[in-house]
């Protein structure tokens, strides 16, 4: 698999204190990286250190197939555009004038493109209005045009929706959908906002006190957090057998319980089994969603 | 880093600070004309010639590029644009010295603001023409250009060095006013007479009759002599605004400050770009 991204063992220490402690993230190319973790997981640590604003302590990573050591790391990230806390422009000028400081700051020819960049942002119409004077939705959006300058093959954004009213969040995730889907972009994308996350990531990354704890494609978390019913009942081997009569789909976990993804007939499944002398012990309903699987997961590994 | 300096001079020319430091810095030429033609016409046998005043302005050009320095680099700071800078790919030392270049433009540019204004006056006749050639008035605008551009180099380092705005322009100003009282310092301990010369005063006595007393020649204990005094001329040659000092009050081109400025200007970058270059971009 290609990877736009691949850290190795990052660390990042402040004193005493470890903002990253050896993370290993994988992104792949195309994809949409959701970055989860709560405030002060090591986040924005990390996403600074790739983009080189801090120095990484120890371990080290490959960014577009450029090591971070390299001399060839500055090449590498004129590739890659970022929106990092808050998005980077000049206050005092319009959205217009922002792209053509950014055009002339990656030395392009000429200003062809801008127009087509406010557009697909939605700020074709804002005239001589000052930056400082844009809604904080107007201000992301320019903020990802600006990082969108040059054509980049990936696009980091650090909590991009903190902040925005509900219409500003379903622009902001339509814009990043439409990035993706049609100029190919890599995204990754920070946030402590699951729900909405959910919507957009195609991979996920969970971080927790400056550890990557998981990382998993949408597929793997959507299958994690399948409905099901979880039983329990004196010989899954029986029970195997009674689902497979019945073409209900179900997942054995050890010999006595199994994950079942379909709500049969309960009378008819627990007179099934007791004719095969198997006893149903408990059912209980299963239904995760990405939020309480982030608190299962953070909380799993606070009590490890 | 051309494409850095192409946006940077383009942020420059678009930047409303740096036109009202230029716009100061030729009200404040104004200003000292208008006050020194008053003067000629209210007082006789007095006139005013170029070469007079058309340095003065150097003389506090230190605060002038420490708030535009400040405000100029803390825009950058404060809007996260220097550190989208660094993510598209530039260098740190490119980065340092693209701002070097630019601020270092902007302060000459304000400080022959104030020179113009002055050499305008004389050619239309409100102030007396130069008394010095034209050659000599250009060699001494070289010799502060060079002051200038060392004064903007130090100040450079503290604004890039401090990333919170205000506290930049604070500093930076509270610097080149503390340059400025350094160079009156040293002035002034510099030109302190070996001994004070014999003088009489009269007191009171409690029954009111008045005594002479007379006060012989004396060693002045502000005199410098041997390697303190060394050190002072040393200092008195090398800072900038102490090189403004003695070219307004002697008016001879002294090339060693070249040397000097330049000398200045190189530790003062190759530092700023030392810690810039470590700096965590937050």
């Amino acid at each position: 698999m290609d990877y736009v991204l691949k850290t190795n063992s990052l660390c990042k220490h402040y004193r005493n204190f470890k903002a990253l402690n050896r993370v290993s993230m994988h992104i792949p190319k195309g994809a949409i990286y959701g970055f989860v973790g709560k405030n002060g997981a090591g986040k924005t640590t990390l996403i600074r250190l790739i983009c080189g604003l801090q120095y990484p302590t120890s371990g080290d990573f490959v960014l577009c197939g450029v090591k971070n050591t390299d001399r060839k790391i500055a090449e590498s990230r004129s590739r890659m555009g970022a929106v990092v806390e808050t998005p980077s422009i000049y206050p005092g000028m319009t959205a217009e004038d922002n792209l053509k400081m950014q055009y002339r700051l990656l030395g392009m020819p000429s200003f062809d493109g801008i127009q087509e960049l406010l557009k697909l942002v939605g700020l074709e119409n804002t005239g001589k209005k000052k930056a400082k004077h844009f809604s904080l939705g107007m201000k992301q959006r320019l903020g990802i045009a600006i990082a969108l300058c040059g054509s980049p093959d990936f696009l980091i954004l650090d909590e991009p929706i903190n902040g925005l009213d509900p219409q500003g969040i379903i622009e902001i995730r339509e814009l990043i959908l439409k990035l993706n889907r049609e100029r190919q972009i890599t995204v990754l994308i920070s946030s402590h906002i699951l729900d909405e996350l959910s919507k957009l990531a195609t991979h996920y990354g969970f971080i927790d006190s400056g550890r990557i704890i998981k990382e998993m494609s949408a597929e793997e978390l959507e299958q994690a957090c399948r409905k099901c019913i979880h039983m329990t009942v004196t010989d899954t081997k029986i029970l195997a057998r009674v689902l497979d009569g019945m073409e209900i789909t179900y997942k054995i976990l050890d010999e006595k319980t199994a994950d079942v993804y379909a709500k049969p007939n309960f009378s008819q499944l627990a007179l099934a089994l007791s004719k095969e002398n198997c006893e149903v012990v408990s059912m209980e309903e299963h239904d995760e969603n990405l939020e309480t699987f982030f608190v299962n997961l953070v909380g799993g590994a606070n009590h490890e | 880093m051309s494409k850095l300096l192409r946006a940077d001079f383009a942020r420059l020319f678009m930047s409303r600070i740096f036109w009202i430091g230029v716009l100061f810095m030729a009200g404040f030429a104004g200003f000292i004309v208008f006050t020194r033609w008053s003067d000629m016409r209210a007082v006789p046998g007095y006139y005013c010639f170029a070469d007079d005043i058309f340095l003065v302005g150097s003389m506090c050009i230190g605060i002038v590029i420490a708030i535009f320095t400040g405000i100029f680099i803390g825009e950058d700071y404060n809007s996260g644009t220097i550190r989208n800078k660094h993510i598209m790919g530039h260098s740190r030392t490119a980065m340092y010295l693209s701002n070097l270049i630019t601020c270092s433009m902007a302060s000459v540019i304000m400080h022959f603001a104030f020179i113009v204004v002055i050499i305008g006056s004389s050619v239309f006749g409100i102030i007396g023409k130069s008394r010095i050639s034209v050659e000599k008035m250009a060699g001494l605008c070289l010799i502060t250009v060079f002051s200038v551009l060392s004064i903007s180099s130090m100040i450079l380092l503290i604004s890039m060095l401090i990333p919170k705005k205000s506290a930049g322009v604070v500093t930076a100003m509270i610097f080149s006013i503390f340059m400025i009282y350094i160079a009156n310092t040293i002035d002034y301990r510099l030109s302190a007479k070996e001994y004070i010369q014999p003088y009489t005063f009269t007191v009171t006595n409690e029954d009111g009759t008045e005594q002479e007393i007379e006060q012989p020649l004396t060693k002045n204990p502000k005199y410098l002599t041997g390697t303190k005094k060394k050190i002072f001329q040393f200092f008195h040659d090398t800072l900038p605004v102490d090189q403004i000092m003695q070219i307004c009050q002697t008016e001879t081109c002294n090339t060693d400050f070249i040397l000097s400025s330049l000398a200045v200007t190189v530790i003062a970058t190759g530092a700023g770009i030392l810690f810039f270059r470590k700096k965590d971009l937050k």
